[in-house]
């Protein structure tokens, strides 16, 4: 018995030890496959973690409005930027973004910005308005006189990443301590003590979860949720869950508390903007208050912490009770923590959810003048780094001009329209000087991300381009002045195909001799086919094209009563140059662009070529002056001031298709189409359509006094306007006209007892000219 | 270097000072405007070397002020002192634009033009 008995044991402890052997090898092979397998995920996490954690969408920012006293600004312009760049009117106005308004005196409490120069602080300043001017600017804590100072930049739009995950960063310290401590109290209590993973937290969690039969509570420590949303997918596999624990202990080994918090306070996702997934306090603090993370309040950093839960489920905006509810019960969390104090508590849980109202963000807000700094900043980066590189981009958008632009076009557009909805419209309005872009507008509907009128419509631009004809005749100042005769008489010209070419005139008459001014003012045809063909066609086009049509153009000769189709931007970039007095300034919208930690990359610094001499735009410019008040603009421009600037010219197509107006103040250059997309008849001209827009906007924002510089050669005279001699008092229609010194008619008119038929005698001078 | 930019200031300053010519804004050439303001930061910029931010502040100052014709001279003067010659050239000729009856600072501007083509001739 005791043999078999040995017999029998022997075996078993052979089994046990092969048993045990087995094990150990398994276990080493388990541990070693752990242990590469923990090195594999610590290298997925140090790849992540020490790369570019985030791509950040680049940002695109408005022109900063800038402050000074005497500076033209009414009290309502100030207000509605305010309005714009998200300032509250607040009952202090002492909290940062907030502001005061009495009639003409504001109290305006401003954020600190960091510009693309320098940064503004932020400051407590009072503002008095007065006589449609900036009186004084005063720091109301030094309670110094301000001589200048800037309001931050409106955001205007973001340029995405193909995931469209949206986020401001944010360094810990730029959060408020209170928000922090709600994350903890909220989320994880033993967020400070863990390792990555709290035991007793998910034991609570099961057991709650056991009693309630569903799932009530997350055992999840920060780290654990960081870790699953930045590395790992949402599946509930065990693997994941796996996966989870390991990364959250690596996570832990690797980097320190204030680390991981940072790097959750970006990562969460708290909201969805449309297609934009609002991720990250920072983002969050603007998405839903309109403001800096600094500045948020133990309400409104409660609520954060209440959405992070579920931000569909508790979204402020659509379930406002649902959110409030759950606010309050962080807030109440706080207090049954002692982390604040019961006063503070009861407070808090008494405020609204503050939430404002949708930021109109993305690119929706102004997509036209997006598009073109899109173009303009693709010349120079690839759209991938524009994406993600989280690039600041300064540009020349003046949001107020955007927003009349928007206002006038909208309306006229309803006004003028035969059919409701046939007529379109594109606009673009730039400062003369810098020749930057403030405003964009490309189409009835401004928010329509789609078809861009002012940048991408061709369209016959009829007589837009005749004052480059007028500019290529009184750059030949000893041939032509203002004053000179020119013939307005049938012409017919044969073309290629054989076929007979005879333009007429808009009145269907011709008239005879006329002054250049007249046939300029009046938009003869005739008088500018047989102009261009007297200077020769291609001398035109070379104007057009030094005027900054970089357009290869045919030179026929209906080139000189605009058969080209060009694209609004292409007549502002000409208008410019005329505005500008022969200064060829390319078109802007990008000032600087700056990297994410603010360093420079890239200015887009002003460039500008003399072309034409100025005294010889200031020819043409004075004729465009004429134009708007006595020729083809005088519906509207008869009731403009004597010294007003404004000077422009109508384009009006064939069959009245399509209604142009463009021209320059003092200030800005603005062209204006109307049409139908589908080149249908609008039944307007340039005068009764896109004048009355122009006019409409240009009254809006020129600023009203001031006057030009002559030139330094400049010479006036009054000139009779049927001979184009001077002209006396008995003359019944004359005008005061510019002449290249030396160059002003010295013969009065017979009005004025001249006794030549001076006509005949002005032949003869042009005549003689050509041999001079 | 220096004069250039204290005769900048103070044709600004003369021409504050000075009746308003015909036709020209008073405010335009203002020496305690922003754009005076700007300039003189700009000035400072450059001494300290940072050309780039200097030209950036003038212009600034003429986003302000784009008829100011003693800010389209600093920032001629500054592509001048960049060696950028075609810049500056192009620059002096628009501040003569705006030099309108100031002799002081049209005379300054013809002086760089001046300048600007005696060193384009050497340089070829």
């Amino acid at each position: 018995m005791s043999k078999k008995h040995r017999r029998r044991a022997k075996p078993k402890s052979f089994l046990k030890r092969s048993l045990f052997k087995f094990f150990l090898l398994l276990a080493t092979l388990l541990i070693a496959v752990l242990a590469a397998y923990t090195f594999y995920l610590d290298r997925v996490l140090l790849q992540k973690f020490e790369g570019k954690r985030w791509s950040v969408p680049s940002r695109v920012y408005a022109r900063a409005l800038e402050l000074y006293p005497q500076k033209p600004l009414t009290a309502d312009k100030l207000q509605a930027e305010l309005d714009l760049i998200g300032y509250q009117p607040g009952t202090d106005g002492h909290s940062p973004g907030t502001y005061q308004r009495q009639n003409d005196r504001f109290v305006v409490s401003t954020r600190a910005f960091r510009h693309w120069d320098s940064k503004e602080p932020g400051r407590s300043i009072a503002l008095n308005f007065k006589n449609k001017k900036l009186a004084t600017v005063t720091d109301l804590e030094t309670k110094e006189p301000l001589n200048l100072i800037r309001l931050e930049p409106m955001l205007i739009g973001i340029i995405h990443p193909a995931h469209r995950e949206d986020r401001v960063l944010v360094r810990l310290e730029a959060l408020p301590p209170k928000l922090i401590i709600a994350l903890q109290a909220v989320e994880d209590r033993k967020f400070a003590s863990h390792h990555g993973i709290d035991f007793r937290g998910i034991a609570r969690a099961a057991w709650a979860n056991l009693r309630a039969g569903k799932v009530v509570q997350g055992g999840s420590t920060l780290t654990q949720q960081l870790v699953k949303n930045f590395f790992l997918g949402s599946e509930r596999t065990l693997t994941r869950k796996f996966n989870e624990a390991i990364m959250a202990l690596l996570l832990e080994l690797r980097y320190d508390k204030e680390e991981i918090l940072e790097a959750y306070a970006n990562e969460i996702y708290l909201g969805q903007d449309g297609n934009r997934a609002i991720h990250g306090f920072g983002l969050a603090a603007q998405f839903y208050f309109n403001k800096p993370s600094e500045e948020l309040t133990l309400a409104e950093s409660s609520l954060l912490v209440a959405i992070l839960r579920g931000p569909a489920y508790y979204n402020p905006r659509r379930h406002a009770e649902r959110a409030l509810k759950r606010r309050n019960r962080v807030i109440e969390i706080l207090w049954r923590d002692g982390l604040i104090e019961r006063e503070e508590a009861l407070t808090a849980q008494a405020e609204m959810l503050g939430v404002t109202p949708k930021p109109n963000l993305g690119n929706s807000r102004y997509p036209a003048f997006m598009e073109l700094v899109k173009r303009q900043l693709q010349q120079e980066y690839r759209a991938e780094d524009l994406r993600s590189e989280g690039l600041r981009i300064f540009t020349s958008l003046d949001p107020l001009i955007q927003q009349v632009s928007e206002r006038i076009l909208t309306s006229q557009i309803k006004q003028l329209e035969p059919q409701p909805g046939m007529l379109e419209g594109g606009l673009l309005i730039s400062r003369l000087g810098s020749a930057e872009v403030s405003a964009v507008v490309g189409g009835r509907d401004p928010r329509f991300e789609g078809f861009n009128r002012a940048l991408d419509i061709q369209r016959p631009v009829g007589s837009l381009l005749k004052p480059a004809l007028y500019l290529t005749a009184v750059a030949q100042s000893r041939r032509y002045t203002l004053a000179s005769l020119i013939e307005d008489q049938p012409v017919e010209l044969k073309q290629s195909d054989g076929s007979i070419w005879s333009p007429a005139n808009y009145d269907g008459e011709s008239h005879g001799l006329v002054t250049l001014t007249e046939a300029l003012i009046n938009s003869y045809n005739q008088a500018a086919v047989r102009l261009g063909l007297d200077l020769g066609i291609d001398q035109v086009v070379e104007t057009i094209n030094l005027l900054g049509i970089e357009k290869q153009i045919q030179p026929y000769p209906a080139v000189t009563l605009g058969s080209l189709e060009l694209a609004p931007l292409d007549i502002a970039q000409m208008y410019q140059t005329l505005g500008d007095q022969g200064f060829y300034t390319p078109l802007r919208a990008v000032r600087e662009v700056l990297d994410a930690q603010h360093k420079p990359l890239q200015r887009f610094p002003l460039e500008t070529e003399q072309r034409f001499a100025s005294e010889h735009v200031y020819l043409v410019n004075e004729g465009l002056r004429i134009a708007l008040r006595q020729g083809t603009g005088q519906s509207v421009g008869k009731h403009l001031s004597a010294n007003s600037p404004l000077a422009g010219k109508t384009g009006t197509t064939d069959d009245l298709r399509d209604s142009w107006f463009a021209g320059f103040g003092r200030d800005y250059t603005a062209v204006v189409w109307l049409g139908n997309d589908e080149n249908a008849i609008t039944g307007l001209t340039g005068a009764s359509g896109a004048l009355t827009v122009w006019a409409d906007i240009m009254r809006q924002i020129e600023t009203p006094e001031g006057s030009t510089i002559l030139p330094m050669n400049i010479e006036t005279a009054f000139i009779d306007t049927e001979t184009g001699l001077l002209a006396g008092s008995n003359c019944q229609q004359s005008y005061e006209l510019p002449f290249i010194e030396g160059t002003a008619p010295v013969k009065s008119a017979p009005c004025a007892g001249g006794v030549v038929k001076r006509s005949v005698e002005s032949l003869l001078d042009k005549f003689k000219g050509l041999f001079r | 270097m220096k004069k250039i930019w204290l005769l900048v200031l103070l044709i600004s300053w003369l021409s504050a000072c000075t009746a308003p010519q015909p036709k020209q804004t008073t405010s335009s050439n203002d020496s305690s405007g922003p754009a005076a303001m700007l300039l003189a930061q700009a000035q400072e910029q450059q001494t300290l070397g940072q050309q780039t931010q200097a030209i950036a502040l003038a212009e600034r100052a003429l986003r302000l002020e784009p008829r100011n014709g003693s800010a389209w001279l600093a920032l001629a003067q500054l592509h001048f002192d960049g060696g950028d010659l075609v810049k500056a050239e192009q620059f002096a000729r628009r501040s003569l634009q705006f030099a309108g009856g100031n002799k002081a600072l049209e005379q300054a501007c013809r002086e760089l033009i001046n300048k600007i083509n005696m060193q384009l001739k050497q340089n070829s």
